[in-house]
Order: C-alpha cells, then sequence, then structure tokens
C-alpha cells in the first residue's frame, strides 16, 4: 500500500483524539509529527503536507471517512475564500491571472491544480507556457 | 454476426493496432468489470441502475449544452457528464469565432452572403465528400443559432473576421475571443433550466436494450483523468436517450494513426488534453458506424515557440489577406494565404520546415485585438521590428530577396490583384511598409477530425443496419459527415450549435422506454 494511504487510515484516529485538546497543543503535537509525514512521503514536500504542519488534519479536509474524497473548492474557500480574495491575490502574475482564465473565469475546482497529495500540476500549460509556480 | 462477435471483432482490430491510449478504455475497462462483478459484461444491463434520467449528454462543450437545453425545454430531466476536471473540452479554448451566413454583422458591414454561398464554400473546402443534406443544414441554420445564442443563451459577440477558404468574412467573435464567451453562459443556462452537470465522470459504455435501443450508460463516477482504473462503476438509465457530444480523437496519436497513420507523435495537437475519442469507439462498440475517420486536419496557423493552440492563431489568422506568408529560407512567398487550413497546412509541411507571416502596423492595428497581441508579445509568438531587415535578420531569411518580395506583393496589394497565388485582399488591406513590423512563425498542429459517428438530418446515429440506433444521438465534432475533408474555420462552432439543438430536442421528444 502507498504510504499515502496509510496516511490517510491513520490521522482520522488520530484527529479525533485530537478534538480534545486545545488549539495551542494541536500545532505542538503537529510540528513534532512533521519530520514523521515527510519521512513517510520520501519525496519532495506535498501541499497536503503544508497544510499538516498548519496544524490541518486530514477530516478537516476530507471529513470523517476512511476513503479517498473529492474536496470541493467550497471546502477549500472556507479557509483561502472568497474565490475574490484569490482573484485580487494573483490579479499581477503575468501574462494572465490563473485564478481568473479567459477560459474559465474564477470557476476551476481548485485541485485541478493544487493537488494535495500529488505534485501539483499547472493546467494552463496543456496549451501554453506560463512559468506559474502553483504551491 | 451477433452483437457479441461483432464486438469482439472491432477490439481485436483496435488491440492488433497497438494502440495502448485505447486500450485505457476499451480494453483495460474489462477487468475491473470482472472484478467488480456489478453485471456488467459487454452487453448486458445492469442489475440496478444507480441514476435515471430522462436524456442524459456525455460532454459538455457547445454541441453538449445546446443539446441539455433544447431536451430540458422538451420537458426531459437531463444529466450532463464530463470526463474531465474542468467544463467545456476544446469549445472553451477555441478562438470563439461563430460562422453565420447573412448575420446581423455582415449586415451592418454592407457584405453580401447567403446560406447558398456558405454551403458552396463548405462544399469546396470539404472536397465535396461532406454529406450535403448535412452541410446544407448547418449552412441554413447558422444564423437562426447564431441569433439563439445572443439572445436566448445571452452571450455576446462584437467582431465580424474572415476566415481562410470562406469568401466573404461571415465569422462573428465571442466578446472575449474564446469560445468560454459562449460555453459559460450555455452552462449557466443549462444550470438555470435545472441540467444537472457533473465532471470527472467517465462514460465507459453504452447499454443497449431489446432491439439495440440505447437504455443508459455504464460510467465511473469521481473519475481521474487519465488515470484509467480511477473512479467508481455506475450506472445511468437514459429513459429517452443519450446525445453523444463528445468531441474528437485529435490528442489520441494511438487511434488518429490508425486512420492516418502519418500523423505520428512528432505532430503536436491544439486539442485540450481529453480529446482521445472513446466515446466513439463506445458507440460503435454500440454499434454505430464510422464515417471519414482519415480526415484529420491540421491547423496552419500554430507556432512552435508556444504549446497548443496558444495566442498565435488569432494573430495569423487575423492578418491572412492583409501580410504576407513567407519561407525564410528563400525569403519568397509559397502559398495563397487565405487558403483554406488543408490547402496551407500541407504546403508548410511540404517546405519540411516553420514559415513566418509578416504584418506591418497597419494590419496588426487595424485586425488584431490588442489584448491578444499583448499576449502573443508577451509569451515570445509575437515579435516586434522597426525595419524589415531587422525582421530578416532575426528569422535568418535572406534579406534582399525577402525585400524584393515584399515589393512585389505589395504591387499586387496595389492592384487588388494577388498574381502568384491568388490571394484574397480585402477592400481595406494596404501595402506592407508602415514600421514597426511584426511577425510569428508558423507550424501546423493537429486540429480537428472530421470524421467520426454517422448521423442523420435529425442528428440520430445510424448503425451497421443502415438504421437509426433507437435512443442514440450525437453532435459536434464525434460526428462525421458535415464538414466533408476540410472543416473551414469557424464552422465548428455553428455545427455545435445547430446540431447539438436538433440533437436535444429529438432526444428529449422520444418515447421513454421504462
Amino acid at each position: 500500500m502507498h504510504p499515502t494511504h496509510l496516511k490517510e487510515r491513520f490521522f482520522p484516529m488520530l484527529s479525533s483524539l485530537l478534538k480534545c485538546f486545545s488549539a495551542v497543543s494541536r500545532l505542538l503535537l503537529f510540528a513534532a509529527l512533521i519530520p514523521l509525514s515527510q519521512a513517510a512521503t520520501q519525496g519532495p514536500t506535498k501541499t497536503a503536507d503544508l497544510h499538516k504542519a498548519k496544524g490541518v488534519t486530514c477530516v478537516d479536509c476530507h471529513g470523517a471517512t476512511k476513503k479517498k474524497t473529492f474536496v470541493a473548492a467550497e471546502r477549500c474557500l472556507g479557509c483561502h475564500g472568497p474565490a475574490a480574495d484569490l482573484v485580487k491575490k494573483t490579479a499581477n502574475v503575468k501574462p494572465e491571472n490563473p485564478h481568473d482564465s479567459p477560459h474559465w473565469g474564477p470557476q476551476m475546482e481548485c485541485n485541478v491544480c493544487h493537488r494535495q497529495h500529488e505534485k501539483t500540476v499547472n493546467w494552463c500549460n496543456h496549451c501554453h507556457a506560463y512559468g506559474f509556480k502553483v504551491p | 454476426m451477433s452483437d457479441e462477435t461483432k464486438d469482439m471483432s472491432r477490439r481485436g482490430f483496435i488491440g492488433a493496432g497497438g494502440a495502448a491510449l485505447l486500450s485505457g478504455m476499451v480494453l483495460g475497462a474489462l477487468p475491473l468489470e470482472g472484478k467488480e462483478g456489478a453485471g456488467s459484461a459487454p452487453g448486458a444491463l445492469p442489475k440496478k441502475w444507480d441514476e435515471t434520467y430522462d436524456v442524459v449528454v456525455v460532454g459538455t462543450g457547445f454541441a453538449g449544452l445546446s443539446a441539455a437545453i433544447e431536451a430540458r425545454l422538451a420537458g426531459a430531466s437531463v444529466l450532463v457528464i464530463e470526463k474531465m476536471p474542468v467544463h467545456g473540452g476544446n469549445s472553451i479554448i477555441n478562438g470563439g469565432d461563430f460562422a453565420a451566413a447573412g448575420n446581423s454583422f455582415q449586415k451592418e458591414a454592407g457584405v453580401q452572403d447567403s446560406p447558398e454561398l456558405m454551403l458552396k464554400d463548405m462544399m469546396k473546402a470539404g472536397s465535396y465528400l461532406n454529406h450535403p443534406a448535412l452541410a446544407r443544414l448547418v449552412a441554413e441554420r447558422s444564423n437562426e443559432a447564431l441569433e439563439w445564442c445572443k439572445t436566448y443563451i445571452g452571450a455576446k459577440f462584437t467582431r465580424l473576421n474572415f476566415h481562410g477558404g470562406h469568401s466573404v468574412k461571415r465569422s462573428v467573435q465571442t466578446y472575449n475571443q474564446s469560445g468560454s464567451g459562449l460555453v459559460n453562459p450555455l452552462l449557466d443556462k443549462a444550470k438555470s433550466l435545472g441540467v444537472k452537470v457533473v465532471l470527472r465522470t467517465k462514460m465507459t459504455r453504452l447499454i443497449a436494450g431489446k432491439e439495440g435501443r440505447i437504455v443508459g450508460l455504464e460510467v465511473r463516477t469521481g473519475y481521474k483523468w487519465p488515470d484509467e482504473a480511477s473512479g467508481t462503476q455506475g450506472f445511468i438509465k437514459a429513459r429517452r436517450g443519450v446525445v453523444l457530444a463528445a468531441g474528437g480523437f485529435s490528442q489520441n496519436v494511438a487511434l488518429r494513426q490508425i486512420h492516418d497513420p502519418r500523423l505520428t507523435p512528432k505532430f503536436e495537437s491544439t486539442n485540450h488534453p481529453g480529446a482521445t475519442g472513446e466515446a466513439i469507439l463506445a458507440a460503435c462498440s454500440a454499434g454505430a458506424m464510422d464515417v471519414q475517420m482519415d480526415w484529420i486536419q491540421l491547423g496552419p496557423w500554430t507556432s512552435p515557440d508556444e504549446p497548443g493552440f496558444g495566442h498565435g492563431p488569432q494573430v495569423c489568422e487575423r492578418i491572412v489577406g492583409y501580410g504576407l506568408m513567407v519561407d525564410p529560407a528563400n525569403g519568397k512567398r509559397f502559398f495563397k494565404e487565405t487558403g483554406n487550413r488543408k490547402e496551407r497546412a500541407d504546403a508548410i509541411i511540404a517546405l519540411g520546415h516553420p514559415v513566418i507571416i509578416v504584418g506591418d502596423s497597419y494590419a496588426i492595428g487595424k485586425q488584431v485585438v490588442p489584448k491578444v497581441l499583448g499576449k502573443a508579445m508577451e509569451v515570445g509568438v509575437v515579435k516586434k521590428f522597426d525595419t524589415l531587415e531587422a525582421l530578416a535578420a532575426e528569422y535568418h531569411v535572406p534579406v534582399q530577396p525577402f525585400l524584393e518580395q515584399v515589393a512585389r506583393w505589395n504591387g499586387f496589394v496595389e492592384k487588388a490583384k494577388d498574381a502568384d497565388f491568388d490571394c484574397k485582399l480585402f477592400p481595406d488591406s494596404k501595402t506592407t511598409a508602415t514600421a514597426p513590423f511584426y511577425a510569428m512563425r508558423l507550424w501546423p498542429r493537429v486540429h480537428h477530425t472530421m470524421g467520426g459517428l454517422v448521423v442523420n438530418a435529425d442528428a440520430q446515429v445510424i448503425g451497421f443496419d443502415m438504421k437509426p440506433i433507437k435512443g442514440l444521438f450525437a453532435a459536434g465534432e464525434i460526428t462525421g459527415g458535415v464538414h466533408g475533408a476540410v472543416r473551414l474555420g469557424s464552422v465548428a462552432m455553428s455545427d455545435c450549435v445547430v446540431n447539438g439543438r436538433i440533437a436535444g430536442k429529438n432526444a428529449g421528444g422520444e418515447k421513454a422506454w421504462s
């Protein structure tokens, strides 16, 4: 089994325990877990690891499930939104604002590019050669 | 021949072609089905349907969304599925040009046009291989379809453009120079009417009931392109009909090489990455007939200096008839700039290396949308030069022959007659003389698959018994016959909206089988 799956099975249980702790102790505990999670992926840091480092648990995005579930943009925007702010944040990115593309506007699902458990994707580059750095 | 035998022989043929990409869908799906054991052997009805709709549409481009809207207006409950994580297919990345004979922009500009003239242009470009009734349908209803897009859908069109191979300016362009200017309003309208649209859902099989009537689909929900093993198997019942509007197969190198072995991986494509044609194959597996699959078009206006469709085409195609196309090896023109796509692509490929198109500041300023020019220059596709000599130096063109060629071209422009290649010159075409000068390199890419499913004028898919397959409709690039050998630029939008609406209306009006 891929290490990612192990983590996904492991963390929901862990996170239910964590609900009992204060926000401060959650952060401390996760800080302690970072080296372990990075070792588990054995590669460059995935965006999900950055989330974990900030104390975001599996259930925060996926809910209480052991299955791989799709995370809709609404969930992402709960913390990162509203979408209009993201559009503004990247307004000066050249040659095109990726959050307000001429094709999809601000309507694209976040994880079309911002993959959490694999390398991130620059979807625009199917047809263009834009040097975006996709976190 | 039993259905099963017919099915197997087709699979065997594709397998023998070594089509790795195809196997993902046609062959690769089989072991999964066996493993999951949900009663999904080829041809079998599922034990239970997961969802039921009157009409199921496959694809979220111009054709699919037009069909969904008309099916809904005919009183059907409608589901639209899309395999990709984004909607719109090729439609949302196209240039937004819609050919409509006798449109209001033409009337304003004093351009004489008629459906008869559009049909004539389509047939000529199509080498008269077009199925005449289908081509006529598109020409005759093109302006009605454009008006529907403007008034009912609310799409905004702002410019009248020329496309190579047309005898007049008849292509009306969306306000944002992109097909998104029509796809997104279509999607909004469909949703407002109660059409359900789901992404990441891939059709893997059409399900036929009694006497081959199409009764539903096998799908993979939560499909993660391009992982064919991703997602969960599901069955969707279509009580009245299925509309296939899933596009062509320009990105499927194995499939296109079965039909045209010359189109090796060295030819890139302008298409979105999911344009791989599995829906055509699924329909054929269910008994549909295909036609003219080996007529695959390359676009002559793409640049080797950017991937995909990119920004270049909207500069190149705007300045044909206003500037000249030159072979950098000798500085000379080599073909009619306003010729159709196939003629021009063939001429460039015959030279064996990229060519350049040149326009002066008058041509660029008059013809190219400033924002489009800005993007094309920003990514380095279009370059600007103070002198023709500097332009020649950049592209390693022998200077003297090039300057002589520009002078020769300018002479033709002054006489409004190109004695060398009969390039169409417009009333407002001017000599290439005003600095700064602009140029871009051109190398063709695979753009449109003319062939596809055989349909009649009611958008019904025809089977190998030469009769319509009950419950199965198709529209857009997935079909064959409308364009014959060559599709003229900007007729895709007309084709998709005209036939998408017909397909949706007829699927919605079909008698329910259960």
